[in-house]
């Protein structure tokens, strides 16, 4: 099973949490994981991969664990903690609120000028949309185009949705699924070819040995 | 399946009462997870079938102790041997590395030996945390940075321990400096009230209990733990929901006033010498907001504090300073009278603190853990460990680390600590600590009666969390 890191960010009124809980809560899954409480979460989502033919469609199950960050601006500096291996980030934003764009974009800034990962997937997300149904349009804040455009500019994935009624929740954590079981393959693909150039990796830069343990050890009084 | 391996109680004696509890504590916790029943009994099934996979050392030494598994007795013998004679410092990284070298060797080495060979994936997860937890007892002294520094001294330290000391004295300095703050300060929403602190206090007291264990695993329990308290406060204020932005709060809370010494050493030690496929996941998690919540502290300014009255603030703030100033003329004047104090000097209050209070490292408990292992006692038999002994003390002071010393000294009576006599040590350990668990909560809840707040800590097994949350119900 595939497993990723996804990193949960935005400001603490946009509804971060409640995404998650609405995604986990309407998921039927064998392999929910959490005993201590809602900061951490896991969830596995099923994607169909189709071969490079297009045909065999082939079930694939990817699990995600889910780090949510505190949204309050004074934690901001805890979020490193949180996004370092990260692979994928979902970006929050609430449509009734137009300073919490802003935010979003200054945490998409943050993660493209402090995670190396070039494969990082940012998902920018706006929330509430149930608040600006077709009657109540003033509530909107946000032009559905304005995110999008500026999702597009960045490379991001973008959807709106509702975690109240759950509207495109799902949509959100299968595309990042998809994206991310995608570059899998293809760095799969990479390290088969260049397998011997990647095979030292191991505990980083400290190049020390002990003599190997041996079973007649002369300086083992009991040997 | 990483938290069905997980049991809550660093203790671990394997004892059936300890296996039932653990199994619920995975059931209720999905019991508050999931609404939907066929999950949640499924998982209850899930849970009593895995019990076997519950961490108990007492059963990995009867293995290790097999006639056919000695050369993995021998091969750690020798790799301890090593580790200590080889150099008298190694740096943390190159610690981290031979440990993990060391482990990767043995864990592959159980597939040549009885009756680790047969195992199952569940008995050989049990069995890599004994060796775990076995081999970090006893390099400990030579790992965890506030035990090393006084066999080394702080200067002949390499820069890593030297750092992780370093920085629990600058995380000690700013908890003093604000000390008196409150839940408002720190944006916690207002729907708790102030009656929280009791509850908050307890989740203080099982953060300390970092310092009463050794292995990594032990000391992450006693976080994971803290946390789980923290959730079922959140949980009963139906707040648990909020994530992580109600939980960075509490957590934050519970360091300033958990007291607890040497934070960061513990964490970095859990860090360096927890075998990385056991550090994901949850585990992970949690480490990291803790290490996040002590770096956010650590920098702490008025400007991170929400402060409704600057008059209030001010004059607490400054009653605190006063406070502080008092303690430090304290300190200097009980210096002057123990005359020379050589290293200490250049070091923060923590490790002056952590030298008058021998207290620190770990406690009884542990204590036994590792003498349950009695058999690798005579590992450093004749090698540096002695040195602690040799080492010349400043003759007015008492030896700095007694704990430690006794440990090493009283290698033949442990010895001689037959089966029988240990479980009757632990069993009164045990009852001790479910003591201090009771009278804990007694506080927590004056307003229950005492006899109500008894029967279910053992209708719940006395585990903490669980407990809590159960009263806390009744409590509304």
């Amino acid at each position: 099973m595939l497993q990723f890191k996804l990193v949960l960010l935005g400001d603490s009124s946009v509804g971060k949490s409640s995404i998650v809980n609405r995604f986990v809560k309407d998921s039927f899954d064998e392999f929910r994981e959490s005993t201590i409480g809602a900061a951490f979460l896991s969830q596995t989502v099923t994607i169909k991969d189709s071969d490079a033919n297009g045909n065999e469609a082939q079930e694939v199950t990817v699990k995600f664990e889910i780090w949510d960050t505190a949204g309050q601006e004074r934690y901001k500096s805890l979020a490193p903690m949180y996004y370092r291996n990260a692979n994928a980030a979902l970006v929050v934003y609430d449509i009734t609120q137009a300073d919490s764009l802003e935010k979003a974009r200054s945490w998409v800034q943050e993660l493209k000028n402090k995670v190396d990962d070039d494969s990082l997937v940012i998902y920018l997300v706006g929330n509430k949309i149930d608040l600006a149904t077709d009657d109540d349009k003033d509530k909107r804040e946000v032009e559905e185009n304005v995110a999008k455009t500026y999702a597009e500019e960045n490379g991001l994935l973008f959807s709106e949705v509702s975690a109240k009624n759950g509207q495109g929740i799902q949509q959100v954590f299968r595309s990042i699924a998809e994206k991310l079981y995608d570059i899998r393959k293809k760095q799969d693909a990479t390290n088969n070819i260049n397998i011997n150039s990647s095979a030292q990796r191991g505990n980083g830069p400290v190049d020390i040995h002990l003599q190997r343990p041996s079973t007649n050890d002369s300086t083992s009084c009991c040997s | 399946m990483s938290n069905l391996l997980r049991e809550f109680d660093p203790l671990s004696q394997g004892s059936s009462t300890l296996k039932t509890s653990k199994t619920n504590v995975i059931s209720d916790d999905n019991d508050s997870i999931t609404s939907e029943p066929k999950q949640t009994s499924n998982k209850k099934a899930d849970a009593e079938n895995q019990e076997e996979l519950f961490f108990d050392f007492q059963t990995f030494i009867g293995y290790f102790k097999n006639p056919n598994a000695e050369p993995l007795v021998k091969y750690t013998r020798s790799f301890l041997n090593n580790f200590v004679t080889q150099r008298a410092l190694w740096t943390a990284s190159e610690q981290r590395k031979l440990i993990n070298d060391f482990k990767l060797f043995i864990f592959d080495k159980f597939s040549q030996y009885k009756p680790f060979s047969e195992f199952d994936n569940a008995k050989l997860r049990n069995a890599q945390e004994g060796i775990e937890k076995l081999i970090m007892g006893k390099l400990y002294p030579f790992c965890f940075s506030p035990v090393l520094i006084q066999k080394i001294g702080i200067d002949k330290l390499d820069e890593e321990h030297k750092n992780d000391i370093l920085d629990d004295d600058s995380l000690q300095m700013k908890i003093e400096e604000y000390k008196f703050i409150e839940l408002d300060n720190l944006d916690v929403t207002n729907k708790i009230s102030l009656k929280l602190n009791k509850f908050l206090k307890l989740a203080g007291k099982e953060l300390n209990k970092i310092n009463h264990y050794k292995a990594p695993r032990d000391k992450m329990v006693c976080i994971l733990n803290t946390c789980k308290i923290i959730f079922s406060i959140l949980r009963h204020f139906k707040l648990d929901q909020d994530g992580a932005d109600s939980f960075i709060p509490l957590l934050i809370y519970v360091i300033i006033h958990g007291n607890v010494s040497h934070l960061i050493s513990n964490i970095k030690f859990i860090e360096r010498f927890r075998f990385e496929n056991f550090l994901k996941s949850e585990d992970q998690y949690y480490l990291s907001s803790l290490q996040g919540a002590t770096n956010f502290i650590t920098n702490l300014s008025r400007k991170d504090l929400t402060i409704h009255d600057e008059e209030i603030f001010e004059n607490a703030y400054k009653t605190n300073q006063q406070r502080l100033q008092k303690q430090r003329e304290e300190n200097e004047n009980q210096s002057n009278l123990k005359g020379n104090t050589t290293d200490t000097d250049n070091i923060g209050n923590s490790t002056q603190e952590m030298i008058m209070n021998p207290d620190y490292s770990h406690s009884p408990i542990d204590e036994i853990a590792s003498s349950m292992v009695s058999m690798f006692n005579d590992f450093f038999i004749g090698q540096p460990s002695s040195t602690t002994k040799s080492e010349p003390q400043s003759k007015e002071s008492i030896p700095k680390n007694p704990k430690n010393i006794r440990t090493q000294n009283t290698g033949i009576s442990e010895d001689m600590l037959d089966d029988k006599q240990m479980r009757k040590t632990v069993k009164r350990m045990e009852e001790q600590e479910r003591q201090e668990t009771l009278e804990s909560l007694y506080e927590m809840f004056p307003d229950l009666p005492k006899e109500l707040i008894e029967d279910i800590c053992i209708a719940k097994k006395y585990r903490t969390g669980i407990c809590v949350d159960t009263l806390l119900n009744l409590y509304e």
